[in-house]
């Protein structure tokens, strides 16, 4: 097991008193896995992967739970060890490509930057080793492009070169935060494949964090289905786009217009996201849930096999 | 049938010599009454000049621009025939709706274009208030500020705006691809139903071809400032002509091919 996320709960501290981002999260991720964080703003899926990191704002609190990655937990390294891990052993994409990169900096010296950080290379074999990165994340006329500063390539190739820059190390996994929700639609493609190229290339496991379920079917093994700062639903992504366990999930493929018949409405999700300062007793979603019982508002259901696939589990009383 | 919006081989360059752009190159187009037209494109094919255009904010360079029969443009100078006539919805509704304004002088501002009897007319309380429950809101949350909404909620607020001067055309820009799938959905239930209730014409813009196949009967595809294929969503979506459409397609359906639909999901369940 590459990574291991247990019963994390994160607090932020605001005027307005506590908001509990993040309740009792688990999964777990192998090595060279490719996984899929789903969910709405506010989910959580964000604050997971800066938790792993060890990016949280000051204001966060990790009040509960563990990270295991390799085995060791990294919530409690220091910064140092911490600053080790990022960036050698774990890689981050975001989603905004031109805040990632450095604007006054060109590409190839920021690639042979990072590239000397994390091995012992001269700097005339890190420039040479910047270029053949660019070259890997199929950016033609690399050396070229090496030359050129940020402001200087469209979104789609910024993003190219972010790829580069956190694989450059390489990692072993690679966090990424809706690293294609800024492209156009074709040019995302291509990002996607580079990205499934790359992992299968060199063993890297993704785990890839977006609201797009489409982008899930495409790229990931597995699925974690978040809400309101809890995991919903996990499970391989056929078992849980074939058959969501959880309303919630249902709610969510239902509410895309991808299938819809133009003569009838959308199934939209009534109500609002839950007051996080103030979490419910119960289940997150009971509140807009059609399905839910007298229990569902008083007990919080727990990540449980769903018909007895042990890979598939849903938090839902009504299963 | 005279169309409602006819563009007659309308181009727009921007700058001159060296840094000259052709942004949208001779568009023919035609929009008719009741019609929910599509524009998919990508960033920097031209939908949004062309929006700009229609609206009043950009002179074309070439070519004319209709609105039942009539030009909106004489040279560089917008002269619609009735202001309030068209209206637009924008993609952020964060920078679309002005922080300092209180939801109800967002909502009154665009009478300030028509005549003081038709402001009085139109801006009347019981319509405003009729107005602000028809999209959802609250009538005591018309003296809240922006900020104190969500962002389906304020895209609420920017589709009364728009309504407000009974425009019978109304250009929605990106109106939902800054939303949560979710919000989404109730965001465009709710103008399908105002478009058959004001009996409006729509020109959709999205980059989302699924949200413009629900929403639109009729499409263009825009790619380099040029029109590359139009005509009714279901030609468009199943036989595709154009090597582009299809591309944009092929990005379209990951969970078709992953062999996902609605059917198979139970969302019968769901309905109330």
């Amino acid at each position: 097991m590459l990574l291991e996320i247990k019963e994390l709960s994160v607090e932020f501290q605001s005027i307005q008193g506590k908001l509990q981002a993040l309740k009792n999260v688990s999964f777990s991720m192998d090595e060279g896995e490719i996984i899929g964080v789903v969910g709405e703003s506010g989910s959580g899926k964000s604050v997971t992967a800066l938790s792993i990191l060890g990016l949280l704002e000051k204001n966060a609190k990790i009040t509960q739970g563990s990270v295991f990655y390799k085995g060791k937990d990294v919530l409690r390294l220091g910064r140092k060890e911490q600053q080790q891990l990022r960036g050698k052993e774990i890689g981050m994409v975001f989603q905004e490509p031109m805040t990632a990169l450095h604007p006054t900096m060109r590409i190839g010296d920021q690639l042979a930057g990072v590239i000397k950080r994390h091995r012992q290379v001269s700097s005339k074999e890190a420039a040479q080793l910047a270029i053949r990165s660019l070259a890997e994340v199929h950016i033609d006329h690399p050396e070229l492009v090496a030359g050129k500063y940020p402001f200087e390539l469209s979104g789609g190739m910024r993003q190219r070169v972010v790829i580069a820059l956190a694989m450059s190390a390489p990692p072993t996994l690679l966090i990424a935060d809706e690293p294609t929700t800024a492209l156009d639609v074709t040019i995302q493609d291509e990002i996607l494949k580079l990205m499934k190229e790359l992992s299968v290339k060199r063993g890297t496991a993704i785990m890839f964090i977006t609201h797009d379920l489409g982008v899930v079917a495409r790229l990931c093994n597995r699925v974690i289905v978040m809400y309101a700062g809890e995991v919903m639903e996990t499970g391989i992504t056929s078992d849980v786009l074939h058959r969501p366990a959880h309303p919630y999930t249902r709610a969510l493929i239902g509410a895309l217009p991808d299938w819809a018949d133009p003569n009838e409405p959308l199934s939209a999700i009534p109500g609002e996201t839950p007051n996080l300062f103030n979490r419910p007793a119960g289940c997150v979603f009971a509140d807009r849930c059609p399905q839910a019982l007298p229990l569902c508002r008083e007990d919080r259901p727990a990540l449980e096999a769903y018909q007895d696939n042990q890979e598939h589990r849903v938090a839902c009383w009504v299963r | 049938m005279q169309p409602l919006i006819e563009l007659k081989s309308v181009s727009k360059t921007y700058g001159s010599g060296k840094k000259r752009f052709q942004a949208v190159t001779d568009i023919n187009l035609t929009i008719q009454k009741g019609e929910s037209f599509g524009l998919i494109g990508e960033s920097g094919s031209g939908k949004s000049t062309l929006a700009k255009m229609l609206i009043g904010l950009e002179p074309p360079s070439s070519g004319t621009i209709e609105l039942a029969g009539k030009p909106l443009w004489e040279g560089d100078k917008f002269k619609p025939q009735r202001p309030g006539e068209m209206q637009i919805v924008f993609q952020d509704p964060q920078s679309s709706l002005d922080p300092r304004m209180t939801v109800k002088e967002i909502i009154l501002e665009p009478l300030y274009a028509l005549s003081a009897g038709e402001r009085k007319q139109k801006g009347s309380m019981e319509r405003l208030q009729q107005l602000i429950t028809r999209v959802g809101l609250k009538t005591d949350q018309l003296s809240r500020y922006p900020h104190e909404f969500s962002g389906g909620q304020r895209q609420r607020i920017a589709i009364a705006r728009a309504l407000i001067t009974e425009p019978k055309f109304v250009i929605l820009d990106e109106p939902t691809s800054a939303l949560d799938v979710s919000v989404q959905a109730n965001v465009l239930n709710l103008l399908k139903e105002l478009k058959h209730e004001h009996q409006l014409t729509y020109l959709f813009i999205s980059h989302n071809m699924s949200v413009i196949r629900y929403m639109c009967d009729q499409t263009a595809v825009m790619y380099k400032g040029e029109i590359v294929e139009t005509g009714p969503i279901e030609d468009i979506f199943q036989h595709p002509r154009q090597a582009y459409t299809k591309t944009l397609l092929s990005s379209l359906h990951p969970l078709q091919a992953a062999g996902v639909n609605q059917a198979e999901n139970h969302s019968n369940e769901l309905s109330p």
